[in-house]
């Protein structure tokens, strides 16, 4: 005799099936993902291409979700300061000791240079503007080191264009976007770029290793090259100009190695370079957009007081960079 | 009205993922972050998977794979897997109490960690090494008290609302 289901054992089928369907969906949904992982792997040059474009309205919705936290990063930010401000007051004022050493130098060496170029009729290079912005989001994992930013085409970024901020090279853009770009890090693991170490200009190869330090390569006289050294970028045409900032020479276990002035996980603002004349047409075309004024104003301040990156970062290229700065935020 | 505080969380989670202020450095902790929302989506996907839309769970994956730049639709792929293990363990869910939740958690991370290692060597190694992965693990599972007592909250009641049964 078959006995009729009550109200009960219903309900009971029906959140089965519900649930079944649920797993489905979840079962399908993992699939949808793994394909797209292997479409990425395929069509790299497309899929990075889509992205770009989807991450300009995405950033947007990213920043409005992480405004209420920022009081959160803040305070990890300041408590992390007040820990490291006995040093940092020791080693900046030696640094200023040092600094001032060299300033007399420093103007005598410009007039100088300037009253040979005028003799033997160098031609000057082409002149470059910088966009500023903030850094939207970071790449997860230990050794892919990239950002993105809030600067894209449209404000005249181009891939390959150097990175900075006020303590030095933070890296390269490689991905541009209409309104957004990505940054490959100098520590991120596919990031070569070539150095002028020391006095004796020892031109080598920096590269990333995925940790916080950057590997020495085919430096030819490295016999010249001493802990303490400073580095700077020794220029490559069209992209990172001659002489930024990028950090000193230092003793490892794996031999000397170069650490960056740049903190890379505290970067807020950064600056990219781009040519004068592009920059000028972004701007003719209202492309550009208002800034944070008061994150801004923290951010020129810091770079008053940290001595920038363009300004200290030696002659060819702060003389190019006499265009004000745009903020894209 | 009942779905806005879980898809609200799990949005705020997507933000802090890939943050550029989330990690300090921290490899480890850098990896326990873009875990979060898969811990949002374990946590509905295990007590009422109603609350949550799989559309959601995709939407979230690829706004981490768009912003931080890593091989696309690998976090939509781990934070799918999470769903589905989510609704897997949820048949236990009912037997197990407070503790019981914590261990199936515990399970859920360490299968997502091997299957982040895992992808990490079909993918070229770029992910992470072990070592970090375990440490990013032990971070999550240590922290999952807190992180559960906040998403209780974000449910509105402070002792969590009855969970769903099959």
């Amino acid at each position: 005799m078959r006995v009729l289901p009550t109200r009960r054992l219903l309900r009971r089928r029906e959140r089965k099936v519900g649930s079944r369907l649920k797993l489905a969906g979840g079962l399908l949904l993992v699939g949808f993902a793994l394909s797209l992982v292997v479409v990425g792997r395929i069509y790299p040059a497309e899929v990075a291409d889509v992205r770009m474009r989807l991450a300009g309205p995405l950033a947007s919705i990213l920043r409005v979700l992480q405004a209420p936290l920022e009081p959160l990063s803040q305070l990890g930010q300041r408590y992390s300061d007040y820990m490291n401000m006995q040093s940092e007051l020791a080693r900046l004022r030696n640094e200023n000791e040092e600094l001032k050493g060299w300033q007399w130098r420093a103007v005598e060496l410009e007039r100088q240079l300037a009253d040979l170029s005028a003799l033997s009729k160098v031609v000057s290079e082409p002149g470059l503007d910088y966009v500023t912005s903030r850094v939207v989001a970071r790449s997860i994992g230990a050794h892919s080191r990239s950002a993105l930013i809030g600067a894209g085409r449209g404000a005249g970024v181009r891939a390959g264009a150097a990175v900075l901020n006020q303590r030095g090279l933070v890296g390269s853009t490689y991905e541009v976007g209409p309104g957004t770009s990505r940054v490959r890090l100098l520590t991120d693991k596919t990031s070569r770029i070539l150095v002028s170490i020391g006095r004796g200009l020892v031109t080598a190869e920096a590269e990333g290793a995925g940790d916080e330090l950057l590997d020495i390569r085919d430096g030819g006289r490295m016999f010249d090259v001493a802990v303490g050294d400073e580095v700077r970028s020794a220029g490559e045409p069209g992209g990172v100009p001659r002489g930024l900032r990028i950090g000193r020479v230092v003793g490892s276990a794996k031999g000397m190695r170069i650490e960056p002035y740049v903190d890379f996980d505290r970067l807020d603002f950064v600056s990219v370079l781009v040519p004068a004349g592009l920059a000028s047409e972004a701007r003719g075309s209202g492309r550009e957009t208002g800034g944070d004024e008061a994150h801004l104003t923290a951010h020129l301040n810091e770079e008053a007081e940290g001595g920038s990156a363009n300004r200290v970062g030696g002659g060819p290229v702060a003389d190019r960079l006499v265009a004000p700065s745009r903020t894209v935020d | 009205m009942g779905q806005i505080p879980p898809l609200l969380l799990l949005a705020i989670a997507t933000g802090v993922a890939s943050a550029p202020w989330v990690g300090g450095g921290n490899a480890a902790l850098d990896i326990a972050a873009g875990l979060l929302p898969a811990v949002v989506i374990h946590y509905w996907a295990l007590r009422r998977a109603s609350v949550l839309p799989v559309i959601a769970v995709l939407f979230s994956g690829l706004c981490v794979d768009v912003l931080s730049g890593g091989p696309f639709g690998f976090w939509t792929s781990v934070y799918s897997f999470s769903w589905v293990i989510g609704l897997v363990q949820r048949r236990w869910a009912t037997v197990f109490w407070k503790p019981g939740r914590w261990a199936m958690f515990g399970v859920a991370v360490v299968i997502l960690a091997g299957g982040i290692s895992a992808a990490g060597a079909v993918l070229g190694g770029d992910i992470a090494p072990a070592g970090v992965l375990l440490e990013a693990s032990i971070w999550l599972i240590a922290g999952y008290p807190l992180l559960a007592a906040i998403l209780r909250i974000g449910d509105g009641t402070r002792e969590g609302r009855p969970l769903e049964s099959d």
